[in-house]
């Protein structure tokens, strides 16, 4: 058998609000609602992002544009009737 | 295992106290504790506890949503990826965007080989321990030498002439079954790191889509390894079969040994592109059309397919849980998108408040986890649904939906038949799992080879859809979004061990609320408000005992069995809380390669 962790006893603060339970937990370093993302930031999944993407087709194709800028066309398929299959 | 030692005289019978905490080969702090009545070989009472509290519904609050899945993930070590798809599946939902096709066929590859990887290492490497040579050597040693004159049905396969040679390849670290699981593991692990970046949290799946670049290379890797696997495959299921059939013919009633009222719930996986549009009011018709099919079991029938029914009868309810009620807290959603009100008792509008107190096995609260149960309509019933480690639930209800047909599995409405194509050494195969008779420990750890099988063949089916995309190329995997003010979303996917649903309410473009609904709190959940008890109390509870031992190096195998038929697997249950409560160290459950007794 082993003793129990030594937690101390912390009691629930008055006027805080309820407390579930005293449950010890250490000092809160940032709210925890602390934004992730900051206003003003392009963010990945905002909308219109696909569109000013370079190589990013309408209709959910790709071209070569997607994966390189360096003479893109250089590596779109020879024959147009080919998939193009953008480099990775 | 504790031996308290102490008989009480209850009914008449001479009972003795037996306790497994924590049991051991599985995550988490999953502890049984049983009366025994040795004299008649039986199991009368059986509590299942929990002293792991993990509040990830008290801290997910006021979160950004876009950040869900990468917490939520972070639940569990071995299945995140499952809570990381089923947060996404809640959160295109809550923002009304769906997933480009391409990207969910990556998806669908990416958790076939994670229920491959998963079912595979837990069975092989950790069920099997319990069926094992040693093992069966110090539990039932008449078994052993029945098995080893027993000729293997399907030895001319899988390469094993008796049983008792299937029960040596079982055995931990020196057995060849064993040891082929681990390459297997790694193998199906790599197949899920090429679509979801990383095992086992992903880091390429988002909402809206995946960052998988759908090159044809990276499905054509996938596939090399696929068809390795399958040779594996093809070879383990007659291989599960032939010991599985065999304990029921030498031990007569092993059929009673975990068995338990047909209440199967199963909350359906691999979304179809074709139709998911991720709308709730559409969700019957998509949850329908997904390559498992929710639905619920009652007394082998199938009470419902419709998610929208599954959502709304979902009851957390309290009663042996150290929480207190939320009944006049918030009511974040009084009714959901179709109009239908919403119980308070609902994921959607549940507060988690957690109260720390002393176990009491007795008369009290002795479990973090709460008791979630599923309200029967028609009844009034509170059903304590199990998901039997996940696949017989799936295959259960997909047999009888008989909605599956995609050429590499079909379900017939009594069985499901699963094509594997020609791998590297085995010609093409054809498997049937058919329903069986019972809800059993057997049965559970049956359908779980069957459902490798059934992943792999929806992967070679993945796969070939996949490529055809690429081929046209249609590489679009992700869609654009924008955070809502306000937002509603619910997920529902297959845990490996079974049913799993994330809640989530958004306000002013934060988390209001959310709620991971893990397979495990279902299973091991402890006895509700009404008394009923969860799933593995009841199936421990009334069981008849097979093994040889006496009380004084009584092993409980079949208990143990029993158990881990449900995969149990705990952290996303419910972080250690000690209290003021002591930690019994004094414990032995059947250990790994060792003959010390308990």
């Amino acid at each position: 058998m082993t003793k129990s962790n030594t937690a101390t006893k912390v009691k629930p603060k008055a006027g805080k609000g309820r407390a579930p339970a005293a449950i010890r937990t250490g000092r809160a370093m940032v709210s925890p609602d602390f934004t992730s993302h900051l206003q003003g930031v392009n963010e990945g999944n905002a909308t219109g992002h696909y569109e000013r993407q370079r190589g990013h087709l309408p209709d959910g194709r790709s071209t070569a544009a997607r994966s390189t800028g360096i003479n893109p066309s250089a590596h779109d398929p020879i024959d147009p009737r080919m998939p193009n299959l953008s480099p990775a | 295992m504790a031996i308290r030692s102490q008989k009480a005289a209850e009914e008449q019978r001479t009972l003795v106290e037996m306790s497994w905490d924590p049991i051991t080969r599985i995550i988490g702090n999953l502890g049984i504790y049983t009366k025994i009545d040795f004299s008649n070989k039986e199991v009368v009472e059986c509590k299942s506890t929990s002293s792991l509290f993990r509040g990830y519904s008290v801290f997910m609050r006021g979160k950004d949503p876009r950040d869900s899945h990468f917490i939520t993930s972070r639940i569990c070590g071995i299945c995140g990826d499952n809570h990381a798809t089923c947060s996404v599946y809640a959160q295109n939902m809550a923002y009304g965007i769906k997933t480009p096709p391409l990207g969910e066929m990556i998806i669908n590859l990416g958790e076939a080989a994670e229920y491959m990887f998963d079912h595979t290492i837990f069975q092989d490497n950790l069920v099997f321990v319990d069926f094992c040579e040693q093992m069966v050597k110090e539990t039932n040693p008449g078994l052993l030498r029945r098995a080893e004159t027993a000729e293997a049905p399907h030895g001319h396969i899988h390469g094993y002439r008796t049983i008792a040679d299937i029960m040596r390849a079982f055995n931990p670290f020196t057995g060849a079954v064993y040891r082929e699981a681990l390459q297997m593991s790694r193998l199906t692990r790599e197949m899920f790191c090429l679509m979801e970046g990383r095992h086992v949290h992903p880091s390429t799946i988002y909402p809206g889509g995946v960052g998988t670049v759908a090159t044809p290379q990276v499905f054509t890797d996938y596939l090399v390894r696929l068809l390795r696997a399958l040779d594996f495959i093809k070879k383990a299921v007659p291989m599960n079969d032939d010991v599985f059939d065999f304990f029921y013919e030498a031990l007569p009633g092993y059929e009673e040994v975990g068995r338990r009222r047909i209440m199967l719930g199963c909350w359906g996986a691999f979304q179809n592109p074709g139709v998911v549009d991720y709308d709730y009011r559409t969700m019957n018709d998509w949850g329908r059309a997904m390559f498992v099919t929710p639905g619920i079991v009652l007394d082998g029938q199938l009470l419902t397919t419709n998610l929208v029914d599954i959502n709304l009868g979902i009851r957390i309810l309290l009663g042996s849980s150290y929480y207190d009620d939320w009944e006049n807290e918030e009511t974040f959603v009084t009714r959901d998108p179709l109009g239908n009100p919403v119980d308070q008792r609902h994921p959607w509008n549940q507060t988690t408040l957690p109260r720390p107190q002393k176990r009491d096995l007795e008369n009290g609260n002795y479990s973090w986890v709460m008791s979630p149960r599923w309200y029967d309509s028609r009844t009034g019933d509170h059903l304590a649904l199990d998901t039997g480690g996940g696949p017989i639930a799936r295959l259960w209800t997909t047999a009888l939906a008989g909605l599956v047909d995609t050429g590499t599995v079909k379900a017939t409405g009594h069985s499901v038949i699963i094509n594997l194509p020609k791998s590297g050494q085995l010609p093409e195969m054809q498997f049937e799992w058919k329903i069986p008779k019972w809800s059993n420990t057997i049965e559970r750890d049956r359908a779980r080879v069957y459902f490798i099988a059934y992943a792999a063949a929806m992967a070679v089916h993945f796969v070939e859809q996949a490529l055809g995309e690429v081929r046209a190329g249609r590489t679009k995997v992700f869609t654009d979004f924008d955070v809502p003010e306000e937002g509603l979303g619910c997920g529902f996917h297959e845990a490996v061990r079974g049913v799993l649903s994330h809640h989530m309410v958004i306000r002013d473009g934060k988390i209001a609320n959310y709620h991971p609904y893990p397979p495990t709190p279902w299973n091991a959940s402890p006895r509700d408000i009404y008394g009923t008890p969860g799933p593995y109390e009841d199936a421990v509870q009334g069981m008849h005992i097979f093994e040889e031992n006496g009380p004084e190096n009584f092993k409980g195998i079949d208990i143990m069995r029993t158990v881990r038929s449900f995969d149990p697997c705990l952290p996303c249950g419910v972080h250690m809380y000690l209290g003021e409560g002591r930690v019994l160290r004094q414990v032995h459950s059947p250990t790994l390669g060792t003959s010390v007794s308990g």
